[in-house]
Parts: structure tokens; C-alpha cells; sequence
């Protein structure tokens, strides 16, 4: 699939496995701490019935972010996964500010192909873990939040569920990033959602959210839910997290 | 998303009656909901006993008054027909939330300038002037209960939003954004208020919030400890990203008041960022400049009053004078008026620690940096002296010297930290650094780090006299008079560990060691008339600047890393520049 977005500003990356990834030069940053956002879509055949309504989330829920008191915080990368892709995962864009995107311009997908769980959860939280790196290594402040999408369990990956597990230990540790937040959201997975809820459990994900199925009224609460939590984790980094309540002591 | 599903009847105190719809709905904040309906907006409680519980419609009556071009204050109470309250309108506003503003991406974007923040700035500060003289506290005027229209006329103008959520009269807060919280003290009030906008309005100026960026021994995530152990931007050593602003845009005057602010527990109103007049430590008179080789010499008049001559400067940033009061130079306020003649000052959490030993006994005194309050601090310790090193203090006693700690509880508490065993009979304390003799054996006592000292054997001094001594650091410098009756002028360099260290002795002509040892390891010293010498010992280099101006009557001090100098009573800052 043909990238949308110019490379201009971005930098390619390499993680582990022939795993690659890009990102906006951090020379050509302009705010002071950033929270990372990863939203990984599945595109595996089986999404073919519902494939218009998940490009409407994806755009909803990119789209939102921009409502963000934070918006000009946010680093966004978008990819989509299928075992049809090298490395099973394809880059819609790569880490860069949600001024430059444009969702209205996400390709739909084009479904075939198995299901490369851990290749994207991988990836994911890889390339946050990498650029998380490099951030920190330039005296920025950064943390992160993934979102990974399916509507099926793995059963086509590269990367193994011991490499999964490393780059999300690595990514809570607190030394890169400020705090990590990974959730797997399953689509019409009547069928295999306690499988993805062990996955993620596995795996060590902050949380599995089984959403139902897939029609309009779900998808459209999965782009709420993932607009509100990219605001609230970004909120969390540059504020401490929202008002608390006063306690009667210090 | 709104929770309303059909449109519903309301009466607005004042307006009369309103039908809004759910295509009104504009956001959802913590408490409820916000619908738009022309130029007003009516917010509705979630919790439905909120407005009877909190006594909402008196607070609402306290608030309603508060009529300011900032200020989105509630307009009157919204109830259902039945009469039941349920909320309250106020009137429209539109802006950006003010945390866009801290990017540099929305300000090339906006085409938002260092002079709109200027004018943004001073508005939130009448803002907030408008409210305390009203009797109100914001407490929570975070980045995000504050709009800011950045088009149109009269912009930037700012909003503050969340009205309802002051403390007024009766009526206090509930809640506050950690990172704007004054976590030096439980209550909320107007200096807690003047905390929260400096930590909001620094990041207009900056970009960064003044407890970030990194700091050794500190985490990514350790915002609130940075915030309570007074370790901001301005601490040194901290490490900012490109993306910073510099901090230069800031005016001066109010630079300093955010540095006394984030740094030293200044809890007090901010000068105006348009104030052509210095506000805080005086006016800063370049009395002259010197250009050298090595760049300009500036000497700046810092204090010089004629009735109130400076005797003496402790790092913490006070001064002695000669009437026996105390000030604190960046603010110029008396935090004593009578202070004991032997007295040591060093910065403690939350104020200064005043300490002196009479008749064999500890007495100690605690003052609060926001409100000068003393506090009578007791410490059943036996005590022969003291002996300081920068802001570290210990008490000298016959098992050795023991440091001083104070903590804030509910009210300070002096303790007791760490004690080495120094043979304190057969020790002399000089400024910074002790020089013990163990038969004959003369050893360094010099403490370093944050809670460090090293003992190092010294056998140079063996054999000589210790007149008189400097030490911090990873230095020491030392004049002695030798068994030939020659005055030499001996230094020390120690290494990162302390374990070992690089000696160099010279003959001087007389005993004098006028220098200031900074912390970021530079020495300054004046030896003779005409030239100032700026000494970097761990790596060997020397600079050194002639003028005539440069006397050896001028005696060298130091607050944190600038050097000082007094002469003839009034106190000037020497910097290169």
C-alpha cells in the first residue's frame, strides 16, 4: 500500500525483526513533552464486512484528538495489519503531529489475509519504546497510548509473544516513558474474546475491552472512547492528571 | 456526548424561560454538562443534589456580582418549570484552552508573539487581582479553566472558566490539578493562587512547565516531588529540550519574582510583566564594565543603602547588616531584626534556618519564607559551634559534627542527620572546611554532595600553620604560614569521589584568602589590587581580569552560583557577560 503521507520532516526507524517504522525528525518538534499514539486497525479478511464503518472509526477517532486541549502534544501513527504485509503490519503514517494529518485522507482498508496479532502489538508498542528512547535521550517528555483493534486472535505473526511481552514490560518501567497505556479493543469477537482477553493478559496490555459488535453505534463509541482516553493520557503528562480532590492534609 | 435526549424546558434567573435541545450540547466537564443557547450557557449538574447539598444557589448570589472582561462568572441559577434547581447560565465565550498556547507549532501557526504574551500575561493578572480583591480564591485555575482568545478585537484576551469551583465566602474549593498545587502548604488562598498562575503563565513564556525538564535524580514522572523539593527550571543542572523557549523573553523583574517563586517559596503578588521598574532585589545598576580577553566584567549594584550597611552575605541568599537584621536580598524583606552575633542562615524547606550556639546549648529559629513567621526550634543536643558548608549546617559537639536537618510537618521540626566522628577539641572550622590535627596528622573535614562528607588526610599541612581556609566542593584552598614565616597560599583539588586530590602551594604575601567557591566550580578571588582571578580548578585553568576598578578591599561572597562583592558596605554582583 502507498504511503499517504510526505516523508518530509520524518525519519525511517528499525526496530527488532526487520521491523521498521517512521517519525517526525525531532529537530522539527515544536512543544516540549509529547504523548505518543499508536492506533494499530486490523485488515485481515474477516474485517470485510464492516470495512467502511472501521475506516469511519479510524477517521472519527483520529479526527476528534484535534478537539484536544493537548491536540498540538499528540504524535500520532497510524498502521494497519495483515499478514499480507512484510513484518505483517503496513504504515499509514508514522509518528507525527496532528496538525500535519489529514484523516479524511485514510486509505480504506482492503482486507485478506490472517491475522498478525503480535506483529502489531509489537510494532506498536516498538516503535513507541524506540522513539520514546530518543525523545528522552533529547531531554523531552514523553508517554504513550496504543490502540490495537481486532476483530480476531493471532495466528500469523513474525514476532513471537516473548518479543511482544519485552517492549511492553520495557515501555511500563517508567525510565522511558513518563506512563504506557495499551489497550486491545476486540470487534465482533463473540468467538474468541476470552482468547484476546488472555492475549492480553499474556502479553501484559493494560487492558482488553470486548466492544461488542460491529456495527455503526459500536464503531463510533470506539472512536469516542479512543479520542477521550488519547486526551486524558496526554492530560496526565503535562498536568499530573485531572483535579483531585483537595485531602485535609499535605 | 450529551446525556439529554429530547429537548427540555428551563428557566434561567433573570433571562426567563429557555427550551434547549441536544443539538445545543457543547462539552462535558467533571461536575456536568454544557449547552450553548445564543450568547449564554447554561451548565447542568450531573449529580442532581449537587445545587441543594453545596448551597449552590448562596454561592451562585457570592458569585454573580463578580463582573470583570476575564471573568465567566455565573449569571444566575437554571431550574426545572417544577422550580427545582439544577444548574446555573452564565455567558458565552469562545478561546483557545491555554495549554495550545505553550506550543511553539499553535504560535507560528496563530502568529501568537512574545508581546501578546505579554499583554495575556498581565491580564491574568489583573484577573486575578480583580477576584482576591473580591474576596475570592480561584485554587483551581489550571491551564485548562483558562480560554484565550488570540483573533478579533482586543485580543489576546483571556477567560478564566470553572467560576463555580472558587472559594468564596463560605464556600470553599473541592479540587485542584495536581501540577498547580502549592504543596508547601494545606490551605488555599491568594498566595496559593499567585503559585498557580506562575506555574500557568511560565509555560506562556517558556513552553515547559517550571518542574520539568531533566534532573538527576529524578524520574520522567516525578513532577510532584520536583514540586515539593523546590527543583525547578532555574535549579542547576537541570537539562531543557530545544523546544524551550528562552527564558531571556521573560522581563526581568518577573523572572525573578518566578525564580523566588519556584525556588524559594515566594507566595506573594507578581509584578506586572509592562513594570519598567525592578520590583524584586532592587535595581540592578551597572556601576561598571570591564572588557577583557576573556569576554566583559560587569559589577551591578545589588544593595546599597547608606543607614543599612551589609556586614555579611550567606549563600541562602541573606544578608547581615551591620543594625543586626537580616534580609533577604532577592526580596528585600527583613525576615530578622535582631539576630544573634554568631548566628548561621541556611535555606530550608519552606524558609530559612537561623541557628546559634550560647552557653553550650543549641538555639534555633525557623522562618517562614511566604509569611516571615518564626518559629522556636529546640534540639536537646551539646553543642561547642557550628560550622556550615553552602546550606548544609552542622553542630559541633564532642563526638564530632552532626548535620542538621529540618522537616515540615505540621508545623518544622528540627532533627538530627548524619554524624562524623571528627576530633572537634583538635579542630579548627573555617569557612566551608575543617582542618582537624590528629597528633600531629592533619586531616581535611569537607563536606560535599547532599549529604556527604570526606575526612582526607592532608599531610602538607603537617608542618604548618592553618590561618585561614576555604573549602567546597571539590575544593580547597588554604593559607598558611610555614616554619619559615612565609605566608603560601595551599589548594586541594579533589576528584568525584573525594578519595584523592591535586595539591598546589605557592608563597602569597599576606594570610588574606578573599575568594568565592561556586557550586558549578569555578573560584573567584581577588589577591592583589587590579586583578580578579576566575579559577577552574579541576581543570588547571585560570582567567584573569585587569582594571583598576579591582580592589583587594572588595570582599567576595557568594549566592548560589553568582559571585558578590562588598565594598565598603554596599553589595554589587560581579558576572562575566
Amino acid at each position: 500500500m502507498p504511503r499517504i503521507t510526505t516523508p518530509d520532516g520524518m525519519k525511517d526507524h528499525k526496530l527488532g525483526g526487520n521491523f521498521t517504522f517512521t517519525a517526525k525528525r525531532i529537530e522539527h518538534l515544536g512543544a516540549t513533552e509529547y504523548t505518543l499514539v499508536t492506533v494499530a486497525v486490523d485488515e485481515s479478511g474477516s474485517v470485510s464486512g464492516f470495512m467502511d464503518q472501521l475506516l469511519a472509526m479510524l477517521k472519527e477517532a483520529v479526527g476528534s484528538c484535534k478537539a484536544s486541549p493537548r491536540s498540538d502534544n499528540l504524535l500520532v501513527r497510524v498502521l494497519y495489519f495483515s499478514d499480507r504485509y512484510r513484518g505483517g503490519v503496513t504504515e499509514i503514517h508514522g509518528f507525527k503531529p496532528l496538525a500535519e494529518i489529514d484523516p479524511a485522507q485514510y486509505p480504506m482498508p482492503n482486507p485478506g489475509g490472517w491475522t498478525p496479532l503480535c506483529d502489531a502489538v509489537y510494532s506498536a508498542v516498538g516503535a513507541m519504546n524506540k522513539y520514546g528512547k530518543e525523545l528522552y535521550d533529547r531531554d523531552y517528555l514523553a508517554n504513550g497510548i496504543a490502540f490495537v483493534i481486532t476483530d480476531g486472535g493471532e495466528n500469523a505473526s513474525v514476532a513471537t509473544m516473548p518479543m511482544v511481552k519485552a517492549e511492553l514490560a520495557k515501555s511500563v518501567t517508567g525510565e522511558i516513558l513518563e506512563s504506557m497505556v495499551s489497550i486491545l479493543i476486540g470487534v465482533n469477537t463473540a468467538s474468541c474474546k476470552d482468547h484476546l482477553d488472555r492475549f492480553s493478559k499474556e502479553a501484559g496490555m493494560t487492558q482488553f475491552i470486548d466492544a461488542g459488535d460491529a456495527s455503526a453505534k459500536t464503531l463510533a463509541k470506539i472512536a469516542k472512547f479512543v479520542s477521550r482516553s488519547v486526551s486524558s493520557q496526554s492530560q496526565s503528562l503535562g498536568t499530573g492528571g485531572p483535579s483531585k480532590q483537595i485531602a485535609a492534609t499535605i | 456526548m450529551s446525556a439529554l435526549k429530547q429537548p427540555r424546558k428551563l428557566s434561567l434567573e433573570g433571562k426567563g424561560t429557555v427550551t434547549i435541545h441536544p443539538s445545543d450540547y457543547l462539552t462535558s466537564g467533571g461536575e456536568g454538562e454544557l449547552y450553548r443557547i445564543g450568547d449564554t450557557v447554561v451548565k447542568l449538574y450531573t449529580d442532581k443534589e449537587k445545587m441543594r447539598r453545596d448551597g449552590m444557589i448562596a454561592k451562585i448570589a457570592l458569585l454573580r456580582p463578580l463582573k470583570h472582561p476575564s471573568v465567566v462568572a455565573p449569571a444566575g441559577v437554571v431550574a426545572l418549570p417544577t422550580g427545582e434547581p439544577v444548574g446555573f447560565h452564565m455567558p458565552y465565550v469562545s478561546g483557545e484552552p491555554l495549554s495550545r498556547l505553550f506550543t511553539n507549532d499553535f504560535r507560528q501557526r496563530e502568529g501568537f508573539t512574545h508581546d501578546m504574551t505579554k499583554t495575556l500575561v498581565e491580564r491574568m493578572r489583573e484577573a486575578v487581582t480583580f477576584a482576591h480583591d473580591k474576596g475570592a480564591v480561584l485554587v483551581d485555575a489550571n491551564e485548562l479553566n483558562w480560554l484565550a482568545r488570540v483573533k478579533g478585537a482586543d485580543a489576546p484576551m483571556p477567560y478564566v472558566i470553572d467560576v463555580d469551583s472558587w472559594a468564596i465566602g463560605k464556600f470553599g474549593a473541592s479540587v485542584i490539578m495536581p501540577s498547580i498545587r502549592d504543596w508547601h502548604r494545606a490551605t488555599f488562598d491568594q498566595g496559593s493562587d499567585w503559585f498557580a498562575w506562575a506555574i500557568v503563565t511560565f509555560q506562556l513564556w517558556s513552553g515547559i512547565h517550571p518542574y520539568k525538564g531533566k534532573l538527576d535524580g529524578y524520574g520522567p514522572g516525578d513532577l510532584l516531588a520536583r514540586m515539593k523539593a523546590n527543583k525547578s527550571v532555574f535549579t542547576s543542572g537541570v537539562r531543557l529540550n530545544r523546544a524551550v523557549r528562552d527564558f531571556r523573553v521573560i522581563p526581568p523583574h518577573l523572572a525573578q519574582w518566578y525564580e523566588a517563586t519556584f525556588e524559594s517559596g515566594l507566595r506573594e503578588r507578581p509584578p506586572s510583566a509592562f513594570a519598567s521598574a525592578v520590583a524584586l532585589g532592587g535595581a540592578k545598576t551597572v556601576l561598571y564594565a570591564v572588557t577583557t580577553g576573556a569576554g566583559t566584567l560587569v559589577f551591578e549594584k545589588l544593595f546599597d543603602e547608606p543607614l543599612r550597611r551589609v556586614v555579611g552575605v550567606w549563600p541562602s541568599g541573606v544578608l547581615r547588616l551591620k543594625d543586626d537584621s537580616l534580609v533577604e536580598l532577592r526580596t528585600k524583606r527583613t525576615i530578622s531584626t535582631n539576630a544573634p552575633p554568631r548566628c548561621e542562615v541556611v535555606k530550608v524547606e519552606g524558609g530559612w534556618l537561623i541557628a546559634h550556639v550560647e552557653n553550650g546549648t543549641l538555639a534555633a529559629e525557623y522562618i517562614a519564607l511566604a509569611t516571615l513567621l518564626p518559629t522556636k526550634l529546640t534540639l536537646p543536643i551539646g553543642a561547642q559551634g557550628l560550622f556550615r558548608s553552602g546550606d548544609r549546617l552542622f553542630v559541633v559537639t564532642l563526638r564530632g559534627i552532626t548535620e542538621l536537618t529540618l522537616r515540615l510537618f505540621s508545623k518544622p521540626v528540627l532533627a538530627v542527620g548524619g554524624t562524623w566522628a571528627v576530633a572537634t577539641n583538635s579542630t579548627a572550622f573555617f569557612d566551608g572546611v575543617g582542618v582537624s590535627d590528629v597528633l600531629g596528622a592533619k586531616f581535611l573535614v569537607l563536606p560535599f554532595g547532599e549529604s556527604a562528607c570526606a575526612l582526607v588526610r592532608a599531610p602538607e599541612l603537617d608542618s604548618v600553620a592553618v590561618v585561614n581556609a576555604k573549602g567546597f566542593g571539590r575544593f580547597v584552598a588554604a593559607t598558611v604560614l610555614s616554619k619559615t614565616g612565609d605566608y603560601k597560599l595551599l589548594t586541594f583539588t579533589f576528584d568525584r569521589e573525594h578519595g584523592a586530590y591535586t595539591f598546589a602551594g605557592r608563597i602569597v604575601d599576606s594570610p588574606e584568602l578573599n575568594m568565592a567557591i561556586l557550586p558549578k566550580g569555578v573560584a573567584a578571588s581577588i589577591e592583589n589590587d587590579g586583578v580578579l582571578s576566575l579559577t577552574v580548578p579541576t581543570e588547571g585553568r585560570v582567567v584573569e581580569v585587569r582594571d583598576k576598578h579591582i580592589t583587594t578591599d572588595m570582599l567576595l561572597m557568594r549566592i548560589d552560583d553568582q559571585v558578590l562583592a562588598v565594598t565598603g558596605g554596599a553589595l554589587s554582583s560581579v558576572r562575566m557577560r
